[in-house]
């Protein structure tokens, strides 16, 4: 039996059209669906809990759209955590977390950011940090790591990167004290741009907080 | 900054093809061996990481899977990976066992809190049920020592064949690590320190050799130490590999565990950085040779495409007749992560071990 050339080509349309993006490259990230923004935001995109991550990170292509985190599907989780140090006579705010797991391109994928300062608490909101390398940084300094991993056909594919400059802007951060002082709960919010070497990265977000830890 | 991308298994599956046409076959250099896991863990959303196995001394049938989760506290798995008991016990990052009498059960299991900085104990009954020891936890910075030491981590077991004298071994993220003897009166636990030992940064994974009278430690970011196991021995480090090589080719080292089987005996040590098992000889020479690499790969079940702690035993068990290796298994369904079971006799045969 002979299939038309025509029948044919629909068939393999079709099959790459349902074909999930990383069966041609596993390594890649997928963009989101319905991806409403053309561009990488100009500045934080308001206190709607939301995610977005518009860039480069080692070359490697992000365009990750949950302006309503609310609305949109195929989100496991998404929450933010803080970080507090032991320090003479209470506690020091130095890092909080984002971390979003949503299916992406029909992989289960895991994105999240991290910022470290001295004591984000000692600022007042909204703040500018210039983004640098030290861990921990004093004053209007931060840094900023970003993460992300998934897993395709048994190969894990991961990534930790470190190293950015250019500016955070936590633009609010609230919550209601424990008996403590520290809060485990509330929003924290901000916006990203940065750079490191090629790589140009947009972050938007805001995420309510589920937890924080002490180190100690 | 990490990239982790298990080439090994890449190459073996569905989208070599695809694969190899973007990243290069250069890039499939230096893959080790693949085998596949028979079994795992129900999984779970926390944070698993070490794992320990308890052998059944009445019938391997009931023996049992010991997991930390760094979440939640110590779960125990059937040879099914189905949970049949859970402690909420806190943070505890590391496990480990050895057959133990003294509180009324047949094995003593034993791990690291991380919230306290403590070990806490478990007494494992004939029939493969874990109770809490009494007491239960016990401080692991000995009195006097605690300048410059901060944050528990890994954590082992120890016994002396020829004495039978039990030693707990816990480690600091800031390189320490001490030996306790453990002992016990009338079922109740007593700890007493013996000494302490260093590394330069950050260890975690330990194992004791006790038939060799060795301690294994791995340095995260550096590589494997040997001590001797005596606590009246010198406690001067012995060099056995350093990352960069040819089974550590880049950090983390995790979890280390020893297998032996009467004849040959391997150490085992988990090579974070490239998510495969490093297995060395332990036949005698002064410094383990390096056999090769494992991965674990997708088959039946999901490979191991992203590790942390591992065990082996070299006891027969039903379906694992020269024993098993567990590891942990970072990704799986569900953003949720368990523990692999897998055959020794595969990884003994793919490596010609």
């Amino acid at each position: 039996m002979q299939i038309p050339y025509q029948t044919a080509a629909a068939a393999l349309v079709l099959a790459l059209v349902s074909m999930p993006v990383w069966a041609e490259e596993p390594g890649k990230m997928a963009e989101t669906v319905g991806n409403s923004l053309t561009s990488a935001p100009a500045e934080w995109l308001g206190a709607q809990p939301h995610f977005v991550m518009i860039g480069t990170i080692n070359g490697t292509a992000f365009n990750v759209q949950f302006t309503d985190i609310a609305a949109a599907m195929g989100i496991a989780s998404f929450a933010a955590k803080r970080e507090y140090l032991v320090i003479e006579g209470g506690f020091a705010y130095i890092d909080f977390e984002v971390a979003l797991e949503a299916d992406i391109g029909g992989v289960e994928r895991t994105v999240e950011i991290e910022m470290e300062n001295e004591n984000f608490a000692k600022q007042s909101l909204p703040a500018d940090f210039a983004l640098q390398e030290a861990e921990f940084p004093a004053g209007l300094l931060s840094n900023l790591e970003t993460q992300w991993e998934w897993e395709v056909g048994g190969a894990s594919f991961n990534e930790e990167v470190l190293g950015w400059t250019g500016v955070m802007r936590l633009q609010s951060d609230q919550g209601a004290p424990d008996d403590k002082g520290l809060m485990g709960d509330g929003m924290v919010s901000g916006y990203i741009n940065a750079v490191r070497g090629a790589d140009a990265l947009v972050i938007s977000f805001t995420a309510p907080v589920t937890e924080y830890e002490i180190e100690d | 900054m990490k990239l982790r991308i298990d080439l090994a298994r890449l190459r073996t599956g569905l989208f070599a093809t695809a694969v190899s046409a973007f990243l290069g076959e250069a890039a499939f250099a230096q893959t080790g061996a693949v085998v596949t896991a028979l079994a795992e863990t129900e999984a779970t959303t926390g944070d698993t990481d070490d794992p320990a196995i308890w052998v059944a001394p009445a019938s391997g049938a009931g023996s049992r899977i010991i997991g930390t989760d760094k979440t939640f506290g110590l779960r125990v798995y059937d040879l099914n990976g189905e949970t049949l008991q859970e402690f909420a016990s806190g943070k505890i990052n590391n496990v480990d066992l050895r057959a133990f009498a003294g509180t009324g059960g047949v094995a003593l299991v034993g791990a690291s809190k991380r919230e306290d900085d403590t070990m806490v104990f478990f007494t494992m009954s004939e029939a493969g049920v874990m109770t809490p020891a009494s007491p239960h936890a016990f401080a692991a910075i000995p009195p006097g020592q605690a300048a410059g030491i901060d944050d528990i981590y890994g954590f082992a077991m120890q016994s002396d064949p020829a004495t039978g004298r039990l030693f707990a071994l816990a480690n600091f993220k800031t390189g320490q690590i001490f030996q306790w003897e453990i002992t016990a009166q009338n079922g109740q636990l007593s700890l007493t320190f013996l000494r302490r030992l260093d590394v330069g940064s950050q260890p975690e994974g330990m194992v004791s050799d006790d038939q060799a009278g060795m301690i294994y430690v791995g340095e995260e970011d550096v590589g494997v130490w040997r001590f001797a196991g005596d606590p009246a021995a010198s406690a001067a480090a012995f060099e056995v590999d350093l990352v960069g090589s040819e089974c550590l080719p880049v950090d983390d080292v995790e979890e280390l565990a020893i297998h032996d089987d009467g004849t040959k005996r391997h150490l085992v040590v988990s090579a974070q950085g490239i998510d495969k098992a490093a297995i060395y000889r332990l036949d005698g020479a002064e410094k383990p040779v390096c056999a090769g690499l494992v991965g674990i790969g997708a088959g039946a079940l999901d490979g191991v495409s992203e590790t942390d702690g591992l065990e082996v035993t070299s006891q027969p068990l039903p379906g694992y007749p020269e024993g098993m290796l567990v590891m942990m298994d970072d990704q799986n369904e569900g953003y949720s992560t368990n523990f692999k079971m897998i055959s020794w006799a595969e990884v003994r045969l793919e490596l010609g071990l």
